[in-house]
């Protein structure tokens, strides 16, 4: 019955043309409909990537396999957790899904922290997209992979130093009684509730990309670039300009070096260098999603933390380097 | 009882949505329109995706249908319905719901001339550009494996990256040569960004060969009045990061062309001084208007 019911909806959503409403609908609001489809249509295969990954790591990963891999000495620990996340080739839609379940799993938050903040910048995609982008002046590809390692490690350690290793995530109330995951039917059931997770975190998660998708559309379509250009001269600000304007854009780290290059001409290479770092690092999607998972103190510290590390970072080295 | 329905309700809505997203990536793919919001390099992982939903969207109506508490339940973190009033379910369910609609109902739209207003042209391209304050490729910074290994990260993969791109930036200067050689330039999709890359590098070089490109017509308020741009959206990834790439040109008789309106024109490359720096302009020969193409958009 219910299935009847479902079949005769979609064909009548792929079917019907509704002429009518569509020449009532405003350009720039179909404008910001492209660019906010646009968004999703990317992501969706890489958010799948990231709740499956995660839900896999839920079924057949245990606590001791997490906590026998990551070494006792909070400190120690930083550089390896860095050097790990340059093997992952995930971006930010993916990583947060899988952070969260590996600390759920034990995982201490700075080294969570770490995985978030670097792996959508030390990749080999990213550094060849990069390097493609900058072609003339491949300083920009090494700086944007030296600056985010640098920074890996020095948000991680501020955020152990400010956080110890607190639990900042939300947990629901089965999970704090802990209730036993199905036993039964061992692998049979195991495939099967890997499903289950994907989908229900597919879901819990997307809303936050939907929304992130949504904001950025209307600043894509309505937003005057040229305003920014009146701001470049300044070297203290343009740092900031660039950062928020990265942060406001959120795109995917393997094409926002693009979008960087189209400002090549006026921004200087530091405040291209912060659009670089600081966008992947965060972003509006990016932190919609954290504010789902993480409490929301700690969010605001992270941000905190990052802003002031990416933007202190980025005038040292203008200061010395350029 | 009432909870356990209240499960099965919710798996049946996230079926439909999971359905929908289905049929509006499917439709996107048959049709070809996913072109005009990701690009090709991208479609494998649509492929991905759409493998994923169906999977997903059937397995969840499946579990509606279950009595099975322990199918139901998931313990992975989520409280589902439990917290939140009907009204946040319906809102979070709607989300969910609008790019589905929104995908299958609104025409697909064309990135248009007041986008170009928004984010401003390239000129030539800013891809091989140099930003002010860093020194190019010849001079100090070497492109080679050395360098490459003093890279504090893992330096194997980015090696093996390097070798990749020095393979296809070999292709690019070989291309540049073949054009330098040949007296016309038809700037076909393909090697558009490449073309315009060479034009904003090496402007002086293509002087006086001649041209044939297609694009829309893109006048700036700032602008003489028959001057305007030839232009075209060049795409990485998705729409979101779509470049704006143009080439200034001027016409006679301008009224009778308009803004968005697709063009093919030919003529000798000269330059123009604007914006303090010297930009590729075309002197027109011939120009015609013409359909919008199939493929709007360059990647």
């Amino acid at each position: 019955m219910s299935l009847l019911l479902i079949g005769a909806l979609l064909c009548f959503f792929l079917f019907v043309g509704f002429t009518e409403i569509q020449q009532a609908i405003p350009k720039s609001l179909l404008l910001v409909n492209t660019t906010f489809l646009g968004i999703v249509l990317e992501a969706l295969p890489f958010v799948f990537l990231g709740v499956f990954t995660s839900a896999l790591i839920q079924t057949f990963v245990s606590e001791e396999m997490v906590q026998r891999f990551i070494p006792k000495n909070p400190f120690v620990a930083i550089v390896p957790a860095v050097l790990v996340t340059a093997i992952f080739p995930v971006c930010e839609c993916a990583i947060i899904p899988v952070v969260r379940r590996l600390m759920k799993k034990g995982m201490p938050l700075h080294i969570g922290v770490i995985f978030i903040v670097g792996a959508p910048i030390l990749n080999p995609i990213v550094f060849a997209s990069t390097y493609y982008a900058f072609y003339s002046t491949p300083g920009i590809a090494y700086a944007r992979m030296g600056l985010a390692f640098v920074l890996a490690i020095i948000i991680g350690s501020l955020i152990f130093t400010f956080f110890r290793n607190q639990d900042q995530l939300k947990w629901t109330t089965d999970e704090l009684l802990d209730r036993p995951i199905e036993s039964s039917n061992q692998d049979l059931n195991k495939m099967k509730s890997v499903f289950y997770h994907a989908s229900d975190e597919f879901f819990d998660m997307g809303k936050y990309l939907i929304i992130g998708a949504m904001i950025a559309g209307l600043f894509q379509t309505f937003f005057d670039r040229s305003l920014l250009v009146s701001l470049s001269d300044n070297d203290a600000l343009s740092p900031l300009i660039m950062m928020g304007f990265g942060f406001i854009l959120s795109l995917c780290s393997e094409a926002d070096a693009f979008v960087a290059s189209s400002f090549a001409h006026t921004f200087s290479a530091g405040s291209l260098l912060a659009f670089l770092v600081y966008g992947p690092m965060l972003d509006l999607k990016s932190t919609i999603m954290l504010f789902a998972y993480f409490r929301a103190k700690f969010v605001i510290g992270l941000m905190a933390i990052i802003t002031v590390s990416v933007y202190a970072v980025i005038l040292i080295y203008q200061y010395v380097v350029l | 009882m009432q909870e356990e329905r209240d499960y099965n309700t919710h798996a049946f809505f996230r079926g439909i949505i999971l359905l929908g997203f289905f049929l509006l990536l499917f439709r996107l793919l048959v049709s070809g329109d996913i072109f005009l919001y990701i690009a090709p390099k991208m479609i494998p992982f649509s492929y991905f995706a759409l493998v994923i939903l169906l999977v997903l969207g059937v397995m969840q109506l499946w579990r509606s249908r279950s009595d099975n508490e322990d199918e139901l339940y998931c313990n992975c973190g989520f409280d589902h319905a439990q917290t939140g009033s009907r009204f946040q379910t319906l809102f979070i369910y709607s989300l969910f719901v609008l790019p589905v609609l929104t995908g299958l109902w609104f025409p697909t739209t064309l990135l248009d001339s007041s986008i170009v207003a928004k984010r401003g042209i390239q000129y030539g391209s800013g891809l091989y550009s140099h930003p002010p304050g860093l020194p190019s490729s010849e001079d100090d910074i070497p492109f080679d494996v050395a360098n490459a290994e003093d890279d504090p990260n893992d330096p194997t993969t980015y090696v093996k990256g390097v070798d990749v791109l020095a393979d296809l930036m070999k292709e690019i200067e070989e291309m540049k040569v073949e054009l330098l050689g040949s007296e016309k330039i038809s700037m076909d999709d393909e090697r558009y960004m490449d073309i315009m890359n060479f034009f904003s590098e090496d402007l002086d070089l293509f002087i006086g060969k001649e041209i044939e490109l297609i694009g829309f017509v893109y006048k700036e308020p700032d602008f003489e009045d028959n001057h305007f741009v030839i232009a075209r959206f060049g795409m990485t990834c998705c729409v979101a990061d779509a470049t704006v790439y143009g080439i200034m040109s001027k016409a006679d008789e301008m009224d009778s062309l308009k803004e968005d309106e697709w063009i093919r024109a030919t003529g000798r490359l000269s330059k123009i001084h604007l914006y303090d720096a010297d930009l590729p302009f075309l002197e027109i020969t011939t120009i015609e208007k013409i359909d919008q193409p199939e493929d709007p958009y360059v990647y």
